[in-house]
């Protein structure tokens, strides 16, 4: 098939990586590649993940569903078999399919290895992260093969499925590899290697998808140096995009390859409270570079729902009848008609085995964030004027002068989770 | 599992009437009804007052029952869509637990528009008597054939080759009853059920083995017609009025004017379209079917007692929505969310573990139902059934039961421009409305809410009354909850992270 008509994809893929903290980076000027993407690419400034747990916001990503209809509703539930992702949806067209490092589309722990639904990908370098100790885990492999002498520096002892919290002796060891041996490093490796060797004839998807944040790939756990980390890594995955960059311009394939930045979901820390759903938690960074488009940067809020349905449309592939989201390339033609709200759903249950279930809606201006199963308090509810408040410090829905504003913003939450319902089998009768 | 253990499951036999109210028999309050037989099951079983469907039309109140989910969840919110391949039925579950099961009647998981046939699913049924109504004109309509070998005299005359009523609309179109509502008993739809049942049940089973029967009469639904025998049981001066008030339809949704001028959306008559006289014998007619369907339970209950079968089957009598019937000056159904449509009866029967005579209040939901059938035939909840075992309630163990039920109508009945969406919150003495607004439809965002304790017939609307402002708002974060509450998460959660 023409190469033209369907563009390869470069997929840079994140995790716990919220835009505010990438906004920081970058103007510290730490981020070359990443600066110069978003220069003169499109750029979403403000991308809402449907969930900031990992696993559920990283299903909706892949499969342009809202977490309540693909039904990954939190870590550690499995994507249902019936469900399907635009990896499989490309490799179905005819596409070459890859990716390197984390998928998380089931329940990893115990250091158990992912089990990936058929199809996914043509091929595979799954690791889900640099401290995850699964025996399929493809960078502890390499690791172990390229510098035995660092593996064993890492881990001292034999894996033990009991006990997934990894010291921070561990960290601060993995943490002063050489830059060579990190991660992030071994993706861009992969993903390098591997364009290199797919064929010219065929359109490719490649996924690098990076480790960010503080979790590593081990139990997901609050930890101190966690910014100080997660600066090296997104450095180290900067210039791994550097260098896959590098690679496609040299061999003249940037004219038919897309790239695309996003992050499944922003800095979610359970034990806050007071900072779940906030902009750190649920924004991320989202941004697409055609050597050919234009620079501009869409300030309308959008879902990373809406990245599926983006991807097959910039591939010209079919997008299918179930999927929420909507193209982004109508966001930049017709912002009309383009949805102007996002909805978050948080439910996990938090180390006590307590419920910890919120849901956030916001609108062009206004956000509101439910907490549930709080014997219904309403002082437990936060109203913010994003316009005005972007911090996120003034919380209306305490101050009784808002209060027809509060119940506006729970009526169009009420029809929002109307709107978010699995309605995606056609009609075709009347009754 | 051992043969012993295998003896003790019960069979179930759940028979379910199209479109009949909560309030329709004898004992929830109908005095006028003659439903003796459903009076005595109830007297013998577990009565509950109040049980709610999750939606109030046919397709995706039955999904709701087919798979235990919420209409949000199982993908079939409106007649003429097609249960998402991907959902499973409760009956393929008892199937695979070794239970012998069929399905007699009006099943409507699939569009039967156009005289469609509606396609067999991995259901798990040996036995597949289908008709999806009385006129049906699909080729496959089992009911059809019964009535060509039994009554050929009837049936060619009722549909000749080239009959008058080749429309699909005929039944909804015809203001009474169409003439194969008014046969003879022996000829009609709710006795062919009855006939399919007594077979299915004295079918030569091994002494261990159990059943489950799913019974689907299609009446008390529309056209309003039934046997004059049945008719003349009917007085018609002791019904009452149908309820509403002078004006009330101008503090309710402006859609409901709609509604009251024309049925499912302008396809059917409407309220408006009939004299008084007329609404009273459409009422008259409407507990005549009742009536039928009493005399049909009573015929299907006796074969189970013949054979022996009485004391270990679980027998479930219930209804998929309930009928306008012209209160609220409005007939049949649609997105109206009153407790005409959304409440329906519920009766449970179970010698050998339910104490008889019992009457229960909790607020229960049609997906409580596949709930209680996998918990008696001791199966594990591999469908994903979203509502719970209804069986502590009736064995009288401490449980604790939710406060709410909730039934939501998205777009579910003949079409509109805007979309309709509402939904219904139930919740202590309360019951609040939602008919949706943007994002989710293009119509005017709007509600209802009554005081259930001071007004339960729903005659005041009190969503836009100023004193009401806080309970308003408290009900509707009620309603977020609920909705978090039942949003799918029934996927197995098999590792922590």
């Amino acid at each position: 098939m023409p190469v033209i008509e369907h563009r390869n994809i470069l997929f840079c893929l994140f995790d716990s990586l919220s835009l505010e903290e990438l906004d920081v980076l970058e103007r510290a000027g730490n981020l070359p590649s990443l600066s110069s993407l978003r220069a003169d690419g499109m750029f979403f400034s403000r991308c809402y993940t449907p969930c900031p747990e990992s696993s559920p916001a990283r299903a909706s990503l892949f499969t342009g569903l809202d977490p309540s209809v693909h039904g990954l509703w939190t870590n550690g539930v499995a994507l249902p078999g019936n469900e399907q992702t635009f990896a499989k949806r490309l490799s179905n067209s005819g596409y070459a399919t890859y990716l390197a490092g984390r998928y998380q589309l089931a329940g990893v722990s115990r250091w158990t290895t992912e089990q990936v639904n058929g199809g996914e990908f043509a091929e595979m370098d799954w690791a889900h992260g640099p401290l995850h100790r699964s025996r399929q885990n493809a960078y502890l492999n390499w690791l172990e093969r390229t510098a035995p002498e660092h593996h064993a520096k890492v881990f001292t002892t034999q894996a033990n499925p009991q006990n997934t919290i990894v010291s921070q002796q561990q960290r601060a060891v993995y943490e002063g590899l050489p830059d060579k041996l990190s991660f992030n490093h071994w993706v861009g490796e992969r993903v390098d290697d591997w364009i290199r060797s797919a064929s010219q004839d065929q359109p490719f998807l490649s996924v690098a998808s990076f480790s960010t944040g503080d979790g590593l790939g081990a139990e997901p756990a609050v930890n101190a140096d966690a910014e100080g980390l997660s600066k090296i890594a997104l450095q180290q995955a900067d210039a791994a995009i550097g260098q896959i960059i590098g690679q496609l311009q040299a061999s003249n394939r940037m004219d038919d390859t897309v790239i695309i930045v996003a992050s499944a979901r922003g800095n979610h820390d359970p034990d806050v409270a007071n900072t779940v759903m906030d902009e750190r938690c649920i924004k991320v960074p989202l941004l697409i570079y055609q050597s050919d488009g234009e620079s501009k940067v869409v300030e309308l809020p959008v879902s990373t729902i809406d990245i599926a349905p983006t991807v097959l449309d910039l591939a010209n592939v079919s997008v299918g009848p179930r999927m929420q989201g909507s193209s982004l390339l109508s966001a930049f033609g017709n912002a009309d008609s383009f949805r102007n709200w996002s909805m978050t759903r948080l439910r996990a249950t938090n180390t006590n085995g307590e419920r910890e279930w919120y849901t956030s809606f916001c609108n062009n201006r206004m956000k509101l964030v439910i907490q549930h199963d709080k014997n219904d308090c309403e002082d437990t509810t936060r109203l913010y004027d994003l316009e005005a408040d972007p911090c996120e410090q003034n919380n209306l829905a305490l101050n009784n002068a808002h209060i027809a504003v509060l119940e506006d913003m729970i009526d169009q939450m009420i029809d929002a989770r109307c709107a978010l319902e699995d309605r995606t089998e056609p009609r075709i009768a009347d009754f | 599992m051992t043969k012993k253990s295998i003896k003790k499951r019960p069979n179930v036999l759940f028979i379910c009437t199209d479109q009949q109210r909560g309030d329709s028999l004898h004992c929830t309050g109908a005095t006028w009804a003659v439903t003796p037989n459903l009076d005595k099951l109830a007297g013998d079983g577990a009565l509950f007052k109040n049980c709610y469907v999750q939606n109030p039309v046919c397709s995706p109140s039955r999904a709701s029952l087919f798979t235990g989910k919420y209409v949000a969840s199982h993908g079939l919110y409106a007649n003429g869509v097609p249960l998402p391949e991907h959902q499973k039925m409760f009956t393929r579950t008892l199937a695979d637990a070794g239970y012998d099961c069929g399905m007699i009647g009006k099943q409507h998981l699939s569009p039967c528009d156009n005289w469609q046939t509606e396609p067999r699913r991995d259901d798990g049924y040996r036995y597949f008597k289908w008709a999806h109504g009385p006129n049906h004109r699909a080729v496959e309509n089992d009911y059809h054939a019964w009535l060509r070998a039994t009554q050929p005299e009837i049936y060619a005359q009722i549909f000749p080759e080239a009959g008058a009523n080749e429309s699909t609309a005929y039944g909804n179109k015809a203001k009474m009853g169409t003439p194969i509502d008014s046969v003879p008993k022996e000829a009609h739809y709710s006795h062919w059920v009855a006939d399919c049942a007594l077979e299915f049940i004295n079918h030569p089973r091994e002494e261990d083995d159990s059943f489950c029967l799913v019974a689907n009469f299609f009446d008390p639904h529309h056209p309003f017609g039934a046997p004059q025998e049945f008719r003349d049981l009917i007085d018609s001066d002791a019904i009452p009025d149908p309820n509403t008030r002078d004006d009330e339809l101008s503090n309710k949704p402006p859609e409901q004017t709609f509604y009251s001028e024309k049925s499912y959306a302008g396809v059917a008559p409407g309220f408006r379209d009939y004299t008084q006289e007329q609404i009273r014998e459409i009422r008259a007619q409407y507990w005549a079917m009742i009536a039928l369907i009493d005399y049909e339970v009573g015929r299907i209950l006796d074969a189970l007692a013949k054979a022996g079968l009485a004391e270990d089957t679980l027998v479930v009598f219930t209804s998929d929505h309930g009928e306008m019937l012209g209160n609220h000056q409005q007939l049949l159904k649609g997105p109206q969310l009153y407790d005409d449509l959304t409440h329906v009866p519920l009766i449970a029967r179970w010698p050998r573990k339910v104490t008889a005579g019992q009457v229960i209040d909790e607020l229960v939901q049609w997906v409580d139902l596949p709930a209680t059938f996998l918990d008696v035939a001791g199966c594990t909840n591999s469908l994903g059934v979203q509502g719970e075992t209804l069986l502590p309630l009736m064995t009288q163990q401490e449980a604790k039961w939710r406060d709410w039920a909730l039934s939501e109508y998205r777009d579910s009945g003949f079409t509109t421009d805007p979309k309709i969406m509402t939904t219904m919150l139930r919740h202590e003495n309360w019951k609040l409305i939602i008919w949706h607004g943007a994002p989710a439809t293009g119509g005017q965002r709007n509600g209802e809410m009554y005081d259930l304790s001071k007004d339960p017939h729903e005659l005041f609307n009190l969503f836009h009354e100023p004193e009401y402002a806080e309970t308003r708002r408290k009900l509707k974060m009620k309603l977020l909850k609920v909705m978090a509450e039942t949003e799918d998460h029934t996927q197995p959660q098999v590792r922590s992270w």
